[in-house]
């Protein structure tokens, strides 16, 4: 056997061993939708006692579990009457004790935090400038000082800031003092002057929050919101500042996130107790930014307090990026929580697609 | 025993592919006891270097001191449990530099390779991989006639950095398998009408330093940015691990040519496959076919 043929036997040798070597796998889980009691605060139901024609539900969701669809989502789950009747994991049974990262839907709960700090007087009103708050983060711009907590709400604060670059100046660049970069910005408009959603003006109330209760965000909210919920395994990460993300950056269990949901539509009681105050949850989730003036109300989308209010105001929504929402749907008396890949963009997002699994699931209700 | 081949019938064997024979024989080795194996290649090796001294070799082809240049074409698979139970695979290519010293009983090789490749899964999600490989490896015959050639054996030492960058499925994050292996190398050369020669090199590491990310990338956004946090990356939370959780071996195959004043050209085949159980399972395989070309600067 001469060189050349035993170099390429070889060579064909390692290639076959080479080219056959990972196997791909299936990404999903086999169907399953049952709800489990695992002591969590969650009482559990059927689909059925709760009003689901089960066969159509389980239709509705069945797509969820397609190797070739919905490829990115990793959970379901749906709440009625204020029970549990249905949860999926389509990547890993245990799936409903991973923590997955929110991402925008982040943003609400900082509403709800502020609300709670609210009515404990930590702020005078929504009216309150923040310049008031933290004066040494300002600038020469006097026109910045009439910022109000109400425009950090509504996304109005008119600073120019492109969401997109807040990855790349925010998150990478990482400045050492998050809130005087922020406000370091130009304004493209005066504050007040029109919604323009991005991620840097529920930074500065996170901000705000810090300063005035004394502690991060985060320790708010675990302190207010979550400990009185049961939600006990999160992650909310903080920045070089020690302030918590407000826009994303919040990673917690799927049914957790149904809790924050089924408080809402409880007008902020749980189990009994008034956690918010009924009039921030009503304030929060009526119309507060219109980034469609002109259109007719049933067919916009508009904005509350960070929540996203469907036409007509038929359901609210907290979303984040991927395709994570939150869904509360009062008529229905339903809650339904989607997570899925977190850092999926562009074509690949799911934000949109997850709408016809909703749709499908309302139809099921027969009750 | 290391091995029980015996314990694969051969229904089994005719039945399934190369995967699952590998697999098989794998899952073997596995359920013996590291310290046996460990002893049994170190065995070999100082029983080896101990032959090394007083024999000679008649293989003068590429003996000298080389500059190697490559130009790869690299084929990569990825699998990494941390992101998905998905296939990625895709080409790229890159460039490999060796310093390469042989003379009739000691070749020492100094190399780096780099490249970078695509990857896409079943889905089309794309992404990148960026591979970074510097090994050392001493090499002293053992014996000088088997088949017509000579047989080396020695240790090697290697580094070797890969980036995945699944950037359909997660713009945030890297995902990165970094080794410091240590472990026998093992050559077979022979010459071809005076002007050819043909090595054939098997790697087998048996420990390790491992460094992968954690299970849950509890950041948001990494500063990808920083060149210097892929650095931090490759060397965080380093692993000592063995072969009960991490697998690798190292095929290749060299041609080399001689045209003119010792300077050669020529082209290789090298396999590698990683597989690694921290903290999720996670198997790499590289094929890589390059051409080279090699500039003697001193005959030995």
């Amino acid at each position: 056997m001469n060189a050349f043929k035993l170099i390429t036997l070889s060579g064909l040798i390692v290639l076959i061993c080479g080219f056959g070597c990972v196997k791909d796998e299936e990404l999903k889980t086999e169907f399953n939708i049952e709800a489990l009691n695992i002591g969590d605060g969650w009482q559990v139901s059927s689909l059925a006692s709760e009003g689901f024609n089960e066969a159509t539900f389980r239709a509705a969701v069945m797509p969820l579990f397609d190797e070739n669809n919905y490829i990115t989502v990793t959970s379901m789950v749906v709440v009625r009457n204020g029970k549990l009747v249905a949860e999926a994991y389509m990547r890993d049974f245990q799936g409903r004790l991973q923590k997955r990262q929110i991402q925008s839907t982040t943003k609400c709960i900082t509403s709800l935090v502020f609300g709670i700090a609210l009515e404990k007087n930590y702020f005078t009103g929504l009216d309150q400038k923040l310049y008031s708050i933290i004066p040494e983060a300002f600038d020469e711009d006097l026109r910045k000082r009439e910022i109000t907590l109400r425009h950090l709400l509504t996304m109005n604060t008119g600073l120019k800031f492109n969401n997109e670059e807040i990855a790349e100046e925010l998150f990478m660049k990482r400045p050492k003092n998050v809130i005087k970069y922020i406000l370091a910005k130009p304004l493209f408009a005066s504050p007040g002057s029109g919604f323009n959603y991005r991620d840097c003006d529920p930074q500065l109330l996170s901000g705000a929050i810090h300063r005035q209760t004394g502690l991060p965000l985060d320790s708010v909210a675990d302190i207010y919101l979550f400990k009185p919920l049961g939600i006990t395994d999160y992650y909310w990460e903080r920045n070089v500042d020690g302030d918590s993300w407000a826009s994303e950056a919040l990673f917690m269990r799927p049914r957790d996130m149904a809790k924050i949901g089924q408080l809402v539509l409880n007008k902020g009681r749980w189990n009994g107790e008034q956690l918010i105050s009924e009039e921030w949850i009503i304030q929060s989730t009526t119309t507060q930014s219109d980034p469609n003036a002109g259109q007719p109300l049933d067919k916009k989308v508009t904005f509350g307090y960070y929540w996203r209010i469907q036409p007509n105001g038929v359901a609210f929504e907290a979303n984040g990026a991927g395709g994570q929402q939150i869904l509360i749907i009062p008529e229905k008396n339903l809650v339904i929580v989607y997570t899925c890949e977190p850092y999926v963009q562009g074509q690949y997002s799911l934000a949109t697609a997850m709408y016809t699994i909703t749709n499908a699931i309302i139809n099921s209700i027969i009750n | 025993m290391l091995t029980d081949i015996s314990q694969i019938k051969e229904s089994e064997v005719s039945n399934t592919n190369l995967f699952s024979l590998y697999s098989k024989i794998k899952e073997i080795i596995m359920k013996e006891k590291i310290s046996f194996i460990l002893f049994f290649i170190i065995g070999i090796t100082v029983f080896s270097l101990s032959e090394v001294f007083g024999q000679s070799s008649d293989d003068p082809v590429n003996h000298g001191n080389f500059l190697k240049v490559g130009f790869p074409i690299v084929h990569n698979q990825v699998k990494d449990n941390l992101i998905a139970p998905l296939q990625w695979d895709g080409i790229g290519s890159g460039l490999g530099i060796s310093y390469l010293s042989t003379g009739p009983k000691v070749i020492h090789e100094v190399s780096l390779i780099m490249s970078v490749s695509g990857l896409k899964n079943r889905y089309k999600y794309a992404g990148y991989a960026l591979d970074v490989s510097f090994g050392y490896t001493l090499s002293c015959m053992v014996i000088p006639a088997v088949l017509g050639g000579t047989i080396y054996l020695g240790p090697q030492i290697k580094w070797d950095g890969k980036i995945n960058f699944f950037r359909d499925w997660d713009d945030s994050h890297i995902y990165w398998f970094s080794t410091y292996e240590f472990g026998p190398s093992l050559k077979w050369s022979k010459d071809y009408k005076e002007k050819q020669n043909i090595l054939f090199t098997m790697q087998l590491p048996f420990v390790a330093l491992v460094s992968r990310p954690p299970e849950n990338q509890y950041i948001d956004q990494p500063p990808l940015i920083k060149p210097s946090y892929y650095f931090k990356s490759l060397n965080k939370d380093l692993r000592l691990v063995t072969i009960n959780n991490y697998f690798s071996f190292r095929l290749r195959a060299d041609y080399s040519y001689q045209i003119k004043s010792g300077n050669m050209i020529g082209g290789s085949w090298l396999f590698d496959y990683k597989s690694c159980k921290i903290p999720r399972n996670t198997t790499i395989v590289t094929n890589i076919v390059m051409i080279n070309y090699y500039k003697m600067f001193g005959k030995k």
